[in-house]
Order: C-alpha cells, then sequence, then structure tokens
C-alpha cells in the first residue's frame, strides 16, 4: 500500500495553502489595467512564528470541519462533465434582499457560453432546486440551455418549480427525483414589465411564451399543461397544481424518474452518441 | 403572522441598504465567489460558482475561508 500518514498529508495540504497560487497574483505585481480585478492573499502570512503558525494551521482544521464535516475533501480525475447548478430564486431584474438565496442570469449566461466553448466538455449537467423566480431570466436561462450544441441533462431535486419548469425541460433528457415535485402555476400579476404596468393581454402573451416552449421541450400537450396550470383545490389560495415526480413523468413533462447515477449514465451515452454523429459527418465532408 | 399578498416580502417591509454592502460577488482567477465583509476588514467566503466540479474540491475556495482581499480602486 502506497498510503501517506494522514498527519503528512494534512500538513502538505496546508503548505499549498500557504505557498499557494493567490501569492503570485498580489496587487502590487498586478498590471494597472486590471480594473475591478481583485486578488486573494492568504489569510496565513506569519512565516517567522512556528507556534502560531501551528494554531493556525489547526483553526483552519477546525474551519473545514465546520464547513465541510471533514478535514480532506476527495481529488478525481478531470471531468468532462460540467455541472451548472440552479438553486433559491432565480433573479431577474431587481436584485433581491441578500438573505435570499438566488440564481443570477448574469452569472449563468456567460458560464453557459463557457461550456459551449470549451473543447474539453462534452456535457453539462443542470441542477434544479429552485422556486422559480423572474419569468424572463428563467426562460432566457432555458433557451441558452436548450441551444446548447452539446448533450445536456437535468436532474429536479427537491424542487423545480414555478419557472423551473421550463429550464427543467430546456435539457435533451430531463430526471425528476421521486419525492421532488414541479408547481405549476399561472403568471403571477406582480412587478412592472420594462417599467410600465402591464395589461391582461401582456400577460397572457407572457405565459403563452412558457406553455409553448415547455410543449415544445417536453411530450407534455398544452391542454395538459393548461389544464394543470388553472387547477383549482391544490393550492391555498391559488390556482395551480403541485406534480411530484412519478406525476411528471406519466404527464410527459420529464423523462424518466432518476438520480445522479442514471443522469450520469444518461448523459455518457449522449456524448458517446453526439461523438458518433460527428464523426459520420466528418465522414461524409 | 400570514400576510395573504401578491405583493413579494421585501416590497412590504424594505431591507436596509447596508445589508447589500456586506456581501458582494468578486472574480478571482476566472471564478466566481461570493464574500462577506468581517469586521476586521477580512472576508469569508460564502458560496463558490463554477460549472467545473473539480473547482469544487479546491481547498482555496471552501466556503468559510477567511481571505483578504487587494482591491484595486482605479
Amino acid at each position: 500500500m502506497n498510503e501517506k500518514p494522514p498527519l503528512i498529508g494534512f500538513f502538505n495540504q496546508m503548505n499549498f495553502l500557504r505557498y499557494g497560487m493567490f501569492k503570485s497574483a498580489s496587487a502590487h505585481t498586478m498590471p494597472n489595467d486590471w480594473k475591478g480585478a481583485i486578488s486573494l492573499t492568504n489569510h496565513h502570512q506569519n512565516e517567522s512564528q512556528p507556534n502560531k503558525d501551528n494554531n493556525q494551521q489547526q483553526s483552519s482544521l477546525v474551519q473545514k470541519i465546520q464547513e465541510l464535516g471533514q478535514t480532506n475533501v476527495a481529488q478525481s480525475p478531470d471531468s468532462n462533465i460540467h455541472v451548472l447548478p440552479v438553486i433559491g430564486q432565480i433573479e431577474g431584474h431587481i436584485q433581491l434582499p441578500p438573505k435570499n438565496k438566488t440564481t443570477k442570469y448574469e452569472h449563468l449566461i456567460p458560464q453557459i457560453i463557457a461550456v459551449e466553448q470549451n473543447p474539453k466538455v462534452e456535457g453539462l449537467i443542470v441542477l434544479l432546486n429552485t422556486v422559480g423566480g423572474d419569468v424572463e431570466a428563467g426562460l432566457a436561462i432555458a433557451e441558452m440551455i436548450s441551444s446548447l450544441s452539446k448533450p445536456t441533462v437535468s436532474i429536479v431535486l427537491g424542487g423545480g418549480h414555478s419557472i423551473g419548469v421550463p429550464i427543467a425541460v430546456a435539457t435533451d433528457y430531463s430526471f425528476i427525483a421521486e419525492t421532488a415535485t414541479m408547481t405549476i402555476h399561472p403568471i403571477r400579476l406582480t412587478g412592472l414589465v420594462i417599467g410600465v404596468p402591464q395589461t391582461f393581454e401582456y400577460l397572457d402573451k407572457m405565459q403563452e411564451r412558457v406553455i409553448s416552449f415547455v410543449t415544445r421541450h417536453s411530450s407534455i400537450k398544452p391542454e395538459k399543461f393548461k389544464e394543470l396550470m388553472f387547477a383549482t383545490g391544490n393550492l391555498t389560495r391559488d390556482i395551480g397544481t403541485n406534480v411530484v415526480g412519478e406525476d411528471a413523468v406519466k404527464y410527459g413533462l420529464i423523462n424518466e424518474i432518476g438520480g445522479v447515477h442514471q443522469a450520469m449514465k444518461k448523459l455518457n451515452e449522449l456524448i458517446a452518441q453526439n461523438k458518433g454523429d460527428q464523426d459520420e459527418e466528418q465522414v461524409i465532408q | 403572522m400570514i400576510l395573504y399578498t401578491p405583493l413579494s416580502e421585501h416590497d412590504i417591509f424594505p431591507v436596509d441598504d447596508q445589508e447589500y454592502e456586506q456581501f458582494k460577488w468578486v472574480e478571482v482567477e476566472g471564478k466566481m465567489i461570493k464574500v462577506q465583509k468581517q469586521n476586521d476588514g477580512s472576508y469569508t467566503i460564502l458560496q463558490f460558482l463554477s460549472t467545473n466540479p473539480q473547482d469544487y474540491l479546491n481547498t482555496s475556495y471552501i466556503p468559510g475561508q477567511q481571505i483578504y482581499l487587494n482591491e484595486s480602486d482605479s
């Protein structure tokens, strides 16, 4: 066995932390044209006091246990699959108070472009646990995911509610955890559209965009989707339906029940298929 | 208390501007991290954003890690 004693592993890691990559990019070496760029220096900089150093190493260890519940994180080889988490509320034009956990479209869209451009990335997995949020931001993310040339798979974990529904169906193949739910409801009458209060017709048109996107990217029929959307008796003082895992598959909204294992398997299948198609194209050319 | 209203909570109870200021997103080596300012001028990493699953294993970006930011003002 070639295993290192755990203590040595631990100190090695601490050295990495102390002499890590951040030091080389401290402010005085930074070029002037890096406007707004920010570099990090590590917290532990006191090198001449071994005792204090030791304490800091210990506190860092305690911190790691507090944050992650373990001292060491697993390492694995480079991944050809990237992951896009969509969590909390989908934030649109208005910044939500900091206590809200949000996904910002201005963060996600550049990442989706990076995934498309990076030749090392062969597939994208979208993890959803969202309560929904801004309609336009959600649709923008969904459109970006659906227009990716690389294979994509989504997993709905916990919840993929409201505008999370188009994002979940935007991928090539979708999974939902057995206990996960998706709330389908009409667009709400809150907020402003580009600073102007909207008319009912405008809202209706906006809703039509959601319905057409979902029905184009899944096998649910528009009639069924509308029926779920306007159902009464399921939600308190609201109309709509809370669709649980198996029902989402039954209605044709989601392809299959499953978790990480099934999603990775499917994605690898799609990647292999994609590669096969590309090879074929090259032969024809 | 239950408020039955189509308005969101923060429309009814406005949030103090200072709450926004203590959090910010910064870009470090092309990766986005959300940090919270501490009283001593340092920052604590709250959230890390990347599509590369390997980045989440990098111990330098672990949430809870205390860091100093050298901010270039110009």
